[in-house]
């Protein structure tokens, strides 16, 4: 029976140190950005990785993904004679889900995965160590600077996600399926406005925080050489993307409050 | 008019460690080591595997908290220190890695040039010449821009040397500097860990397997055994030891072979 309640307990205590240590990361983050100095050299280098380097990544998911839920949609609203609307439909779900979530993920996979694995291998090769010796607290040099170039880039990514996407789907609408522009423009100005891409780009920016947060702490707690290191991104990637998730379902409701879809 | 008090002479001791108990787990590393280090002297630290030597250095750089006990560094006790507090004491000291540590994606000279950029030197002349300098003084001059990859294993730990000795650190801690290093390349950077201490003035602590090693940079030999001091005393006085556990150790015997 004990044992029962060990297995039961563990993972739960597991997750609260788990997420102890992320608000302790929170607070040191804040901290760093604040009261010490901000390594802008860095900030410079991290915004070219993480904003520039991620460009053609957040451009392709935005654009196939507006294509194929515009084609789609179009699919089920022709049958019903509603064709016009796709547009709209489409745009509202680019700006309020399918921008912010996709390129969450995206990020996820590709800038999340290389913070863990690079800073894990600095941990488990003493590097963090040696900046530590030499007198410089590892949030400041490995954590702040990313947190902010990723502020910085997430809500670029996002409206470009966005925009790539409504884009896609006007073509494929407009001039493959030869709905008329006039049309198409009409339900998308009555059904979507700057509102909703304050929505995608306010999720955008919480999940960027996540993405940071969770995969440095990965990178931080590191050990045990190669193993530890892949065993870090793993669970940077598979965390940040299921964080991503269910804090998207609490932002909607939360979001929904402050920016409603607008009526038609 | 009452005169100027002279300044109070600093402490003979740069190190002092009361009771130093450090337990990982279940395994009790180190078990109430008492010693202390003095300003500008040669230590070595010596003992077999596991024995918490490496772990002795990381607790005095404040690089892991102790389990009990005391350490003071210059004065200061550094257990009570938050890690931010503790960047100040840190840049009194050097810390020289087993494996180097130096950060991967910087070239050797700002490797080196790290410590005076991060204690806010600006301007780049001055740093590249001091930079220059120190890599001459360790042998390395003519390698600035090789990145930590290209350079063999006696090169990372002269670059790793220039690095925590470029601020002048009053003390610098050495994790087994010649491992893995061939005789000539371990011998070079043995006479330079005494040429900086005795050039600078620097108090050096060397945790080391290497007898030959011992005898060039220490003056003071301490031997850690089963988590405590067991011998601390000249290199003399190590080597013309009676105890069985020292004479085996020194000359690297066995028990099978006795």
């Amino acid at each position: 029976m004990t044992g029962f309640f060990q297995m039961l307990g563990r993972p739960v205590v597991e997750l609260i140190r788990h997420l102890g240590e992320l608000a302790q990361l929170v607070g040191e983050v804040a901290l760093s950005a604040t009261r010490h100095r901000v390594r802008w050299k860095l900030v410079i280098h991290h915004l070219v990785t993480i904003g520039f380097g991620s460009q053609l990544q957040v451009i392709v998911t935005g654009a196939f993904t507006g294509a194929v839920f515009a084609a789609q949609v179009y699919y089920k609203f022709n049958q019903l004679g509603f064709q016009s609307v796709v547009g709209g439909i489409v745009a509202l779900a680019m700006c309020r889900e399918l921008g912010p979530v996709l390129t969450g993920l995206m990020l996820t996979s590709r800038v999340g995965a290389a913070i863990a694995a690079e800073i894990g291998t600095m941990k488990v090769t003493e590097q963090v160590d040696a900046l530590r010796a030499l007198g410089v607290h590892p949030v400041d040099y490995l954590v702040t600077p990313r947190m902010i170039a990723m502020i910085a880039s997430m809500p670029i990514l996002i409206a470009e996600s966005i925009m790539f996407g409504m884009w896609a789907s006007k073509m494929i609408v407009v001039t493959l399926y030869k709905v008329p522009e006039a049309f198409y423009m009409d339900q998308l100005e009555k059904n979507t406005d700057l509102t909703d891409m304050a929505f995608g780009v306010t999720k955008g920016l919480v999940f960027g925080i996540l993405i940071v947060l969770i995969s440095c702490h990965q990178g931080l707690r590191a050990s045990q050489g190669a193993v530890g290191v892949g065993r870090g991104t793993t669970a940077a990637v598979v965390i940040s993307s299921l964080a991503i998730l269910v804090v998207n379902f609490f932002l909607t409701i939360a979001l929904n409050f402050i920016w409603p879809v607008a009526r038609v | 008019m009452s005169a100027t008090p002279p300044p109070a002479s600093p402490d003979p001791a740069f190190i002092r460690v009361k009771d130093l108990t450090k337990t990982i787990g279940e395994q009790h590393i180190l078990r109430g080591v008492t010693l202390e280090i003095a300003r500008g002297s040669g230590v070595a630290i010596i003992g077999g595997s596991g024995t918490g030597k490496s772990v002795f250095l990381k607790l005095v750089m404040g690089l892991i908290p102790a389990t009990a006990g005391s350490i003071e560094v210059d004065g200061v006790e550094i257990t009570k220190l938050s890690e931010r507090n503790l960047g100040q004491h840190r840049r009194k000291i050097g810390l020289l890695f087993q494996d180097g540590a130096l950060f991967d994606s910087l070239t050797v000279e700002e490797n080196v040039g790290f410590p005076l950029v991060e204690a806010g030197m600006r301007d780049k002349e001055k740093i590249r010449q001091k930079v220059k300098e120190t890599l001459e003084a360790v042998d390395l001059g003519e390698h600035l821009q090789k990145l930590p990859s290209s350079l063999s294993g006696g090169m990372r730990k002269r670059a790793a040397l220039a690095r925590a000795i470029i601020t002048n650190p009053q003390c610098v801690l050495y994790d087994e500097p010649t491992s893995g290093l061939d005789p000539v390349v371990a011998d070079s950077i043995d006479h330079l860990i005494r040429r900086t201490q005795r050039r600078r003035g620097i108090t050096s602590v060397v945790v080391t397997h290497d007898m030959k090693s011992l005898k060039t940079v220490a003056d003071q030999v301490i031997y850690l055994r089963e988590g405590l001091v067991y011998f601390s005393g000249t290199p003399e006085e190590l080597f013309s030891s009676k105890d069985d556990v020292i004479q085996q150790f020194v000359e690297g015997r066995s028990g099978e072979s006795s």
